[in-house]
Parts: structure tokens; C-alpha cells; sequence
């Protein structure tokens, strides 16, 4: 077996309603390499955060995972305890939460909040040791020294998360999840904020897991990309091979429907119709058969595997491979 | 094809906005969110407002549809002052110019179906019987791709998706047949597939209606692919203003091109990055000075921060605002 930091296997995850158990995350399998970068894409409600709340161990009360394995550095965090996982968490797998900027604390220096997260999960550092390390770490992401002392709201949206970015690097973890970190942020901020975390990533060889609904976002940050459909994932895959060939229809769709600054501009000129589906089909069938032009009597019904379309690109649908589209 | 007649004209306006320094009083600050604004907006062409956030670009909305007061200039649809109308003239206007605001998750009243929200305006200015309103609103949400629309009538905003509850808000802007609509961020809430079904929407709305739109966006790729006209706005200032094609494939100010070069670069033909973007700021001079100079690599000192550009015409019909043209 390889030793990948991590593997997800089968992994199911299920919200507790009214009316049962609502998968939220159906059977996704992945695994993430030491310095290696996963993109998961997917429109909102496709489990993205889902997954990343599993990782971390911060699933709702109301959520729990049904079935599967997460196999972080060869031990499986859906069967440790919680004290265990309170030493993991931060430590070993940090996480860039949405929007976490305006989570700072208003009324506690930056600095400050950082040396917090560090003294919290390393108790056994010296003062000095930890005000050296949060030093290097706003150096890192590139945050002036004579502004360590500043409040957040004296920090602009893209400098605030720069310190949530510092937080989360200030355990120095293996593994880091960001959840659409940039997504409050405008086009030049966002970009520095990607350039800033590709810098780290690289640098520290920390495996991560991207999420966001925006593909162009991570291509610009990932090696491989997950795409995820209604709580599935339905193509994987490196970079190149889910951009230049997507096997997956859903995929199609989703680099179609990116606007790009391309020579030739999109043809807006027809209206679509597409409406959203309507949840989980549960028997098997293909989610994506209400919404795709393609789809058969046999996508309906049939259980859809997986194709293998290399070694490393593989796609979930039941006509990938067998006919090549104009 | 035709000469474009001009709609909507706002020139040299200005708005500052006061902030309260403290609690225990001391000279408030001024913020000057837009700076001697001048554009115009034709009839039936789609004009794309582009600049990062809190460059003013949402001020120009609220400017136009009276939400606030401008501090100086003058805004004019149709030849007659925005500013100051009252009465039934007010609400001539205001039948004419519509919103779609960014965040449908808030725009929408949560307690109206979605017919009473699409109906309101119809009530508010008094259009038609019950019999000719429910027509009416079936009629605008079946163009607005929310087919087929007796099954909206009775939801709740809660019940529909974020694209639904976008098209809902376009649908209520549309109901009065406006002849200006103004998108506020329509997208930025929403993910890509739905955005780019909303472009096609509004699209749509300029073709079968000849509505104009101001289109306000921090994306210039959908600026692109939607806009007849660009304008960049940086720090209430008009930097940059001609057709979407030129101003994108070929832009003239070195914030369009740190614009440009901030764009995700995935499906994107242009490789070469114009690297006018400083690493570190520079400090802010005292006297007046070009907004983006602190920013600005290819700035020439002694100039671009002792004095303000102005808006220069150029020969092709493009506008810029910078010392290097």
C-alpha cells in the first residue's frame, strides 16, 4: 500500500433530518501526497466543506461519517478519540476557514492571536521561542514587522487573511485544507493571497486540499483536481488531463461555462434553461442524468463505475471513453 | 448602425462620504468615493463598471437610482436632473430604472411568495387588474428561465436556489418593463455554471427588450463576454474607459493591466504578464497625485505624484487617465 499523507476510502458522510440520513458526501476516494496540492471543485452543497469538516474532525453534531476511512499519515481519523484528534487538529491538519477573516478577535493585537494559536497547541515553547516563530511566520506571508501590533480592523480583507494564513501555518502542519480562501476577496488581492499559499505550500512540503466552486482558482494552485458532483466525485485527475480532456460532462459544462479573456468571447446569445436537479436519484443511477444532453435509459438505472481513462485520470460516468465528442 | 443615443449621463459627480472618527469626537475623516465620475451609457448597450472593492463602483449605482445624494455634478436620464425629482415625475423615473442587487439571499423579503415579490412593483405603480398582474408575472418569470412559473407562484424565497432566487430578482426588475436596469454584482454570489446562466439571462433581456444595463462587476473576463463598453474605476476615479474588446486585448492604464494580470490564467491565450504591479507600495506622497502611483511600476516620479491625470481622449474613441499617454 502507498504511504500517502492522506487517503480517503470510500468515505460516505451523512446529515441526520427529518426524513433519515441525507448523504452528504457519497462513496469519494482520494488521496493527497506530501507537498502535493488536491483541488476539489463543485457548486455549493456538493460536499466540498463537508469533507473538510471530516478531516478536521469538526463534522456538526447532526452529521457523522456513515461509512469509510481517513487515513492521515497512516492512522485513521474517523475511529479516534477526541483527545486525539484535539493533538492532530492545528498541529498536524490546519484548516483556512471561509471567510475566516472576519473571525479575527477586533479588540486582540494580530500578533497576538497568532502567538495564541501557536502557545495553545505547543504549550511547551519558551515566550521566546513562540515570538520568534510568529515573527517568521508574518515575514512568511509577507506582512510588514512594524504591523505585528496592529488590530484587524486596521487591516485590509486580503492583510487579514494573510494573518489567518499564518495562523494556520503556525503549527507548522503536514497537511492544510483551504476552504475558499479567497472567495470575499477582489481579483488582485486574490491573486496574491494564491501566489502567497502556492509559495508556502511548496516551500514547507505541505500536502493541501483546495476547495472551491471556481476551476480557474485552482488551476492556478493545484497539481490535481477532484470535481464533485451532488456529493460525489465524479472525475480526478491531474491538471492538464481535467482541463484539456474532461471526461466527465459535468466537467464539460463547468469549463464551458467559465469566462475566460480568451480571443473569442462566450456565445451568450441562447437562453438556458438548465434547472438544478433535484437531489440524490439513491437507486444507483447516475446523479447528473437530469442535466446532461447525453444521458440514456442505462445512466438512469445503472450503477455508474469508474473509467479509467490513464493512470492517473479517472472519470465517473458510464459513456466516458466510449465515444469521443466533437 | 445607428448613432447611439445617449440614456444616461452622469458628469464630473463627486460623493464623500464623512466618517465619524471617534466616539470622543476629533476631526472626522473625508472619504472621497468617487472623484469628479463622468460617464454615459447609451440605449440598449451594456456597459461594464469594473474595479476591485471599495473603488466606488457600488456608490455610482446608489448615486443613480437616488438612494444617496451626489456631493457635486450632475446626473441626468433622458435629459432631465436624477437628482431632486419628486412626485409622479419621481416615479416615472423609478419605473424605468431597476436593480438587481448582488446578494439575492438578502434582496428578496423572506416572508413574500414569489409572486407578491414580483407583483409589488406592479401594485406600487398601480398597473392593471389581479387578472392582468398574474398574467404579467407568469409571463416575466417564464423569460427569466423560471419555467414553468405557476410552480413559483406560491414558493418562498427559502425554497428556491441561490440562481432561482437571482432570476427571481431580475424577474422583479423586469416586471415594469424598465428601459435601464442596473446589475450590481449580479454573479458574485453564485457559482460559475449559474453565473454564466445569468449572463446569458441578461443578455437576453438587452436583445428581446433593448433594455441598457449597467453592469457592475470586479471580473473582467465577464465583463468581456457580456459588455459593449468598459469603464475601470480605481479609488473613484475613471481610469479607463473603451469598448470591452480593446480595453481587455489591449489595455492602455497599468491598473486594467494589474487587472488583467491578477485573472486566473487558466483558458486564457495571453501568456505574457505586464508586471506593472509594485511589490511594495510606495509611500503616499503629501500633494496631490495619481491614485495608483503608491501601486504603480512603470510611474514616473516627479510626475505621476505631484499631480492628478485627467481624462485624456484618444484618437480611437478610448478614454484614459494617465501620465504615460
Amino acid at each position: 500500500m502507498t504511504t500517502s499523507l492522506l487517503d480517503v476510502e470510500n468515505l460516505s458522510i451523512g446529515y441526520h433530518t427529518g426524513n433519515g440520513i441525507h448523504l452528504a458526501v457519497d462513496n469519494v476516494s482520494f488521496h493527497v501526497e506530501r507537498g502535493g496540492s488536491l483541488g476539489l471543485v463543485g457548486e455549493s452543497g456538493c460536499g466540498k466543506t463537508t469533507i473538510g469538516m471530516a478531516i478536521m474532525g469538526l463534522l456538526p453534531p447532526n452529521a457523522g461519517v456513515v461509512s469509510g476511512h481517513i487515513r492521515f499519515e497512516g492512522e485513521d481519523l474517523t475511529t479516534v478519540d477526541d483527545s486525539r484528534m484535539r493533538k492532530i487538529r492545528w498541529r498536524r491538519i490546519s484548516m483556512i476557514f471561509q471567510a475566516a477573516m472576519n473571525a479575527l478577535n477586533p479588540v486582540q493585537r494580530v500578533q497576538a492571536q497568532v502567538a495564541e494559536a501557536i502557545i495553545t497547541h505547543e504549550p511547551e515553547l519558551s515566550r521566546h521561542a513562540v515570538a520568534h516563530r510568529t515573527r517568521s511566520l508574518f515575514k512568511l506571508v509577507k506582512i510588514p514587522e512594524d504591523r505585528l501590533r496592529d488590530y484587524p480592523h486596521q487591516f485590509s480583507g486580503g492583510m487579514r487573511q494573510r494573518v489567518i494564513i499564518a495562523m494556520a501555518l503556525a503549527c507548522n502542519p503536514s497537511l492544510i485544507i483551504a476552504d475558499e480562501p479567497t472567495t470575499a476577496l477582489d481579483v488582485i488581492v486574490q491573486n496574491q493571497i494564491l501566489k502567497a499559499i502556492g509559495m508556502f505550500q511548496k516551500e514547507k512540503n505541505i500536502g493541501m486540499i483546495f476547495i472551491s466552486h471556481d476551476i480557474a482558482v485552482v488551476s492556478d494552485v493545484c497539481t490535481h483536481i477532484g470535481v464533485m458532483y451532488e456529493g460525489s466525485l465524479v472525475e480526478m485527475g491531474r491538471k492538464e488531463e481535467v482541463f484539456y480532456c474532461p471526461g466527465h460532462p459535468y466537467t464539460r459544462l463547468l469549463i464551458e461555462s467559465l469566462l475566460t479573456l480568451s480571443d473569442e468571447p462566450a456565445d451568450l446569445s441562447e437562453v438556458s434553461c438548465v434547472i438544478a436537479p433535484q437531489g440524490i436519484t439513491g437507486d444507483g443511477g447516475c446523479s447528473f442524468n437530469e442535466t446532461c444532453s447525453d444521458a440514456s435509459a442505462a445512466c438512469r438505472n445503472e450503477k455508474v463505475g469508474w473509467v479509467e481513462l490513464s493512470d492517473t485520470h479517472r472519470v465517473r460516468c458510464n459513456l466516458a471513453g466510449k465515444e469521443v465528442e466533437g | 448602425m445607428k448613432t447611439p443615443v445617449s440614456m444616461l449621463t452622469m458628469s464630473d459627480v463627486t460623493k464623500v462620504y464623512r466618517v465619524k472618527d471617534s466616539l470622543l469626537g476629533g476631526a472626522g475623516r473625508d472619504v472621497v468615493a468617487l472623484d469628479r465620475f463622468s460617464m454615459t451609457i447609451n440605449a440598449g448597450e451594456i456597459y461594464g463598471l469594473v474595479g476591485e472593492s471599495g473603488s466606488g463602483k457600488t456608490t455610482v449605482s446608489r448615486l443613480i437610482v437616488g438612494l444617496e445624494p451626489a456631493d457635486g455634478g450632475d446626473i441626468r436620464f433622458d435629459g432631465t436632473k436624477v437628482m431632486g425629482l419628486k412626485g409622479r415625475r419621481r416615479k416615472n423615473f423609478t419605473k424605468q430604472v431597476q436593480v438587481i442587487f448582488q446578494d439575492p439571499y438578502q434582496s428578496l423579503n423572506t416572508h413574500f411568495s414569489i409572486f407578491e415579490t414580483v407583483c409589488e412593483p406592479l401594485v406600487i405603480h398601480g398597473i392593471g387588474d389581479r387578472q392582468f398582474r398574474r398574467a404579467r408575472v407568469c409571463e416575466i418569470l417564464d423569460t427569466t428561465g423560471l419555467t414553468p412559473p405557476e410552480t413559483y407562484l406560491n414558493r418562498y424565497p427559502h425554497q428556491l436556489s441561490g440562481g432561482q432566487r437571482q432570476r427571481v430578482a431580475i424577474a422583479r426588475a423586469m416586471v415594469l418593463e424598465p428601459r435601464f436596469l442596473i446589475a450590481d454584482e449580479p454573479t458574485s454570489m453564485l457559482d460559475a455554471l449559474i453565473s454564466f446562466q445569468i449572463f446569458r439571462l441578461l443578455n437576453h433581456l438587452r436583445e428581446s427588450f433593448g433594455v441598457a444595463i449597467l453592469f457592475i462587476t470586479h471580473s473582467l473576463a465577464a465583463a468581456r463576454n457580456l459588455c459593449d463598453r468598459v469603464g475601470v474605476l480605481y479609488r473613484g476615479q475613471l481610469v479607463e474607459q473603451g469598448t470591452a474588446e480593446e480595453t481587455i486585448m489591449n489595455p492602455l492604464h497599468p491598473y486594467t493591466k494589474a487587472l488583467l494580470d491578477a485573472h486566473p490564467r487558466f483558458g486564457s491565450s495571453r501568456q505574457k504578464a505586464y508586471g506593472v504591479l509594485r511589490e511594495t507600495e510606495r509611500p503616499i506622497p503629501d500633494v496631490d497625485h495619481c491614485p495608483f502611483y503608491p501601486r504603480c511600476n512603470p510611474a514616473m516620479d516627479n510626475i505621476c505624484n505631484e499631480s492628478t491625470p485627467t481624462l485624456k481622449y484618444l484618437d480611437s474613441g478610448r478614454k484614459v487617465s494617465c501620465f504615460l499617454f
